[in-house]
């Protein structure tokens, strides 16, 4: 039986000729978290929708814990918490009155679930607070809450840390670390923001433009974008061939005449200019550089857009 | 389903729009006795009672006020679950759509059982403050009845109404527009098939409602035919309910934003 929680074969989404998520595979591994990154209207929520049925996908197929969706929502919904785009909920009831309503549609009895759940998102029970006077960070609490309240194995959370504040954002990280580590849920979040992706998922995938441009273990992506050495000097392609000759370097690539990167880390920078001077080529710069997650995205988005 | 319909009414809590359903039936026997203050003399009813504005009570809900009502509270049931966008919570549950949308029928039928009775209560208290004569129990169990069953009937009426203008955003206002025109045709159809087939006509014929008295009907209502109409409305809001999608709307509408966009 697949390891995955969520696996998705060729998803698509098509709006007329616009299309939203195109031939998308991902995959969710059991008990991790998996961070959807990319930047607005890249895809994320389409996706998410199309994970939870609430859209229908164009072409593909989506598995949720072993099954495919299509047909089996009644077993796979209830095992689910989301929350997609903005809180929604009555606002002419409080909080717990509109955690109520879906706690009886859920078959949940008695108060507990719902006192809980606030508990757990710093929100009190029975408040007389009603839900339009409540904060973004309130609102998004009670989201929270709502997903989290049925104790659901997987939770599909898009933009979970929208509207709260610096020590809310360090608590909901907390929260949902915990989630995972302490209960074993499932976690797919989603973010533009990198440095949130990047504390808190174990797995990330980097969507653009509909498309899934990679799907890596954070430690991978982070091993795969480190340090690398970058030297100026007369002759590149041929410094480049010397270092693979001589010194069986690998991973080296002359960017242009001048300018030469190298990627394996095993090179002694001293040994590589006093091979450069021998062989009667000048060094005018060397360095080692790394790479931030930052720079890596840039790269493969191919510009801004990620906080 | 009991879960459904538990959830809707909850919902209803510190709503204003039910003030809409409150003082137009507040307002229905106080209209109907006015009415009958300004007319000319010799053309007022020399003998208006209890019976009387009973009467126009139960013709004026079903002809104006409980059709504006119910379409509006009703359409707005539908319309919140999209303007506070809490659908995509409860098909998550899962809560199927079609089942969402029959809870909410079932609230406003149960809503206009409620309205009937506080309609009956206005009716009373109006007629009591004017000084009307002929209140009694048999009156009021007969015509207090009535009141009750023709808000039940025209709701029945009212649902596929409700179930299109509710889906379709922010339409519902319009919709207890056109539902308040419907329901005043009652007044042009004195005979023939429409006079009992009409659902506005069958919902006061079905409740016990004498047209022919109080309409000028030319002729007695078939409580057959009726039935017919009644019949009709209840298939077509099946109908409507089990083509009912909830995506059908939000994609049609990202599609044509897609299509501006290309355009632009």
């Amino acid at each position: 039986m697949s390891d995955y929680v969520i696996e998705t074969c060729g998803l698509t989404k098509k709006y007329g000729e616009q299309i939203s998520v195109s031939d998308l595979s991902m995959h969710v591994r059991k008990g991790r978290i998996y961070g959807l990154l990319g930047r607005n209207g890249a895809g994320k929520t389409t996706t998410m929708r199309m994970l939870l049925g609430l859209t229908m996908p164009t072409s593909g197929e989506v598995k949720i814990l072993g099954r495919p969706l299509h047909g089996n929502e009644k077993n796979i919904l209830p095992r689910t918490g989301s929350l997609i785009e903005s809180p929604g909920f009555y606002p002419n009831l409080t909080g717990t009155e509109n955690l109520e309503i879906f706690a009886r549609l859920r078959g949940l009895k008695g108060s507990k679930y719902i006192r809980d759940a606030l508990e757990v998102v710093n929100l009190p029970y029975r408040d007389k607070k009603l839900f339009s006077q409540y904060s973004l960070g309130m609102k998004q609490r009670l989201a929270i809450a709502l997903a989290v309240m049925h104790n659901p194995e997987l939770l599909i959370l898009d933009e979970p840390i929208n509207g709260l504040d610096p020590i809310g954002i360090a608590e909901m990280r907390g929260f949902i670390r915990g989630l995972c580590d302490d209960a074993g849920k499932t976690i797919l979040i989603s973010s533009h923001i990198l440095s949130e992706i990047s504390l808190l998922a174990d797995d990330v995938g980097i969507i653009d433009h509909g498309v899934l441009l990679e799907e890596e273990s954070l430690e991978k992506l982070e091993a795969k974008n480190g340090k690398y050495f970058r030297f100026t000097v007369s002759n590149a392609p041929l410094a480049a061939n010397l270092l693979q000759s001589r010194l069986g370097i690998q991973r080296v690539k002359a960017d242009n005449a001048h300018e030469l990167t190298v990627r394996d880390l095993h090179l002694d920078a001293g040994a590589a200019v006093r091979l450069f001077v021998d062989a009667g080529l000048s060094v005018s710069d060397a360095h080692l550089y790394e790479n931030t997650l930052e720079d890596y995205f840039k790269q493969v988005t191919g510009g801004e857009g990620i906080a | 389903m009991w879960n459904i319909l538990n959830g809707e009414w909850r919902k209803l809590r510190r709503c204003q729009i039910l003030f809409v359903g409150i003082v137009a039936l507040a307002l229905c026997p106080v209209v109907q006795y006015g009415t009958q203050l300004i007319v000319n003399p010799e053309l007022r009813d020399p003998n208006y009672t209890f019976a009387s504005l009973f009467d126009n009570v139960i013709w004026g809900n079903t002809q104006i006020f409980l059709p504006i009502s119910l379409v509006m509270i009703g359409g707005w049931m539908i319309d919140r679950e999209n303007t506070n966008d809490t659908l995509k919570n409860l098909l998550t549950v899962p809560v199927p759509y079609q089942k969402l949308l029959g809870g909410k029928l079932m609230a406003a039928i149960f809503l206009s059982l409620l309205f009937g009775l506080y309609s009956a209560a206005v009716t009373i208290l109006t007629g009591t403050i004017v000084g009307l004569d002929g209140l009694s129990a048999a009156l009021l169990l007969r015509q207090g009845g009535q009141v009750i069953a023709a808000a039940f009937f025209t709701c029945l009426v009212c649902m596929p109404m409700i179930l299109i203008f509710g889906q379709i955003r922010g339409a519902y206002l319009g919709g207890s527009l056109l539902t308040f025109f419907l329901g005043y045709c009652i007044l042009f159809f004195k005979s023939g098939v429409l006079l009992s087939a009409y659902p506005f006509s069958a919902a006061l014929i079905l409740a016990g409602f004498d047209m022919q008295a109080y309409n000028g009907a030319v002729q007695a209502p078939s409580m057959l035919l009726a039935l017919a109409g009644m019949a009709a409305v209840l298939v077509l809001t099946v109908g409507i309910l089990l083509f009912s999608h909830p995506g059908s709307r939000k994609e049609v509408h990202k599609k044509k934003k897609a299509g501006r966009k290309r355009a632009k």
